[in-house]
């Protein structure tokens, strides 16, 4: 998921379009060393677990049993599509810009094949 | 206990053994009668195979050195727990009040598919209904989205008087109801390739009822049993640590009203990874993609 997030960052860094995290990773630490490692250039929301088995309050309360869980919301703030991935994310996010009348812009190449 | 009388007892137990003409209760059966002792050794003899058979699996495969060996052994040698749940269930219709409850425990903790999950179902439905014993059984069937699983659910509900069956039964019930929603939405956008791959898997029927389903109304339906379980069954243990039907079905309860396609996202707001606040609601008029991750 790492490479298709960066690609997404780099094809709509000039259009109203960003990517927020929710992290529910343990260890904040080691989080934010990987970020930095891998580049990864959007916000998250920490959100460690809060006891064992569960997750943190954001997670929780978005009813989250899966990860990665994804949302894509309009400009208005409205959630507009669950769990698209690939291409389909791609197209999601072109179809909301259009309606915002934004010029959309082409595709990028995805670079780096790390995990996830 | 002195020695004779220990001794007279040991005679006893096995006389009682190796006369098959006595039942457990010692009246004597008559004419082809079997006793419950000897189909409980019958059904034993079958599940002890299946357990042996299994061992037997796992301890070759902890010999093998590579993952196309284990591959290799887990294709030909895995044991198949439903050509084993067949005979066990067929033995448990003959006795369903000896050994039926075991074997249709057996088919579900073994994951049988097919005629043999089928077999299981109906003597679910035709003898336990009403018994208390399958209340953790019915989380099985929260994620099956065939319409025989439907049906069950819907029979426990309707005949049985225990409180905890009742709310699991409640809940699984409409988790199966989501199922069905959501594959028949999947179904709907499929390719026809794949379309034909599921028809195969789940049969024309079950294709066909979900294909009809009229999903804002069983999304109605769900909503209004997710708020029935959260106030008449919120108080029973649920599976999810210590979480109850309340906390599981309320947190449901709010995803199917405010986290749907077409809602207002809830606000969020918080820390980021280095300690700084903020929130969703600061990124109104740009089209967000809202990640729930982590990095394992």
């Amino acid at each position: 998921m790492y490479p298709h997030e960066r690609s997404l960052v780099k094809r709509f860094a000039d259009v109203p379009f960003e990517i927020l995290g929710v992290n529910s990773d343990p260890d904040r630490e080691s989080i934010r060393r990987i970020v930095k490692e891998k580049n990864l250039t959007w916000r998250s929301w920490w959100n460690g677990p809060e006891g064992p088995g569960t997750p943190g309050g954001i997670a929780e309360q978005w009813n989250v049993s899966g990860w990665p869980t994804t949302y894509v919301i309009d400009h208005k703030g409205v959630i507009r599509f669950k769990n698209v991935r690939g291409e389909q994310l791609d197209q999601a996010i072109e179809r909301l810009l259009a309606e915002m009348g934004v010029e959309v812009p082409p595709p990028v190449e995805e670079e780096g094949h790390d995990a996830r | 206990m002195n020695g004779t009388l220990r001794f007279v007892t040991a005679l006893f137990a096995l006389l009682l053994l190796a006369a098959p003409n006595l039942s457990a209760q010692g009246e004597p059966a008559g004419g082809d009668e079997v006793t419950p002792s000897e189909i409980r050794a019958r059904y034993e003899a079958i599940a002890g195979d299946f357990e042996s058979r299994m061992k037997a699996f796992q301890d070759a495969f902890a010999e093998l050195k590579t993952d196309e060996e284990r591959r290799q052994h887990y294709e030909e040698n895995y044991p198949d727990a439903g050509a084993i749940a067949l005979p066990l269930l067929a033995l448990a219709k003959e006795h369903p009040q000896v050994v039926g409850f075991e074997a249709v425990e057996w088919a579900m903790d073994n994951r049988v598919g097919g005629p043999a999950r089928k077999a299981a179902l109906e003597l679910l439905a035709e003898h336990f209904l009403s018994d208390p014993r399958i209340a953790d059984m019915l989380w099985n069937f929260a994620y099956d989205i065939d319409a025989n699983t439907g049906s069950l659910l819907r029979a426990v509900m309707k005949t049985s008087d225990d409180e905890k069956t009742l709310g699991i039964a409640h809940y699984a019930f409409v988790k199966h109801l989501q199922g069905q929603v959501s594959f028949a939405r999947y179904y709907t956008d499929a390719e026809e390739t794949e379309k034909t791959q599921m028809a195969e898997y789940f049969g024309e029927e079950t294709i066909a009822s979900l294909t009809d389903l009229d999903s804002a109304a069983v999304e109605r339906e769900c909503e209004s049993l997710f708020a029935k379980i959260v106030e008449s069954y919120g108080e029973i243990p649920s599976m999810r640590g210590s979480d109850t039907l309340g906390d599981i079905a309320g947190r449901d309860l709010f995803e199917l009203r405010n986290l749907s396609v077409g809602k207002q996202a809830p606000e969020i707001e918080g820390e980021d990874l280095f300690g700084s606040t903020f929130k969703l609601s600061d990124y109104r008029g740009k089209v967000i993609f809202l990640d729930f991750w982590g990095d394992w």
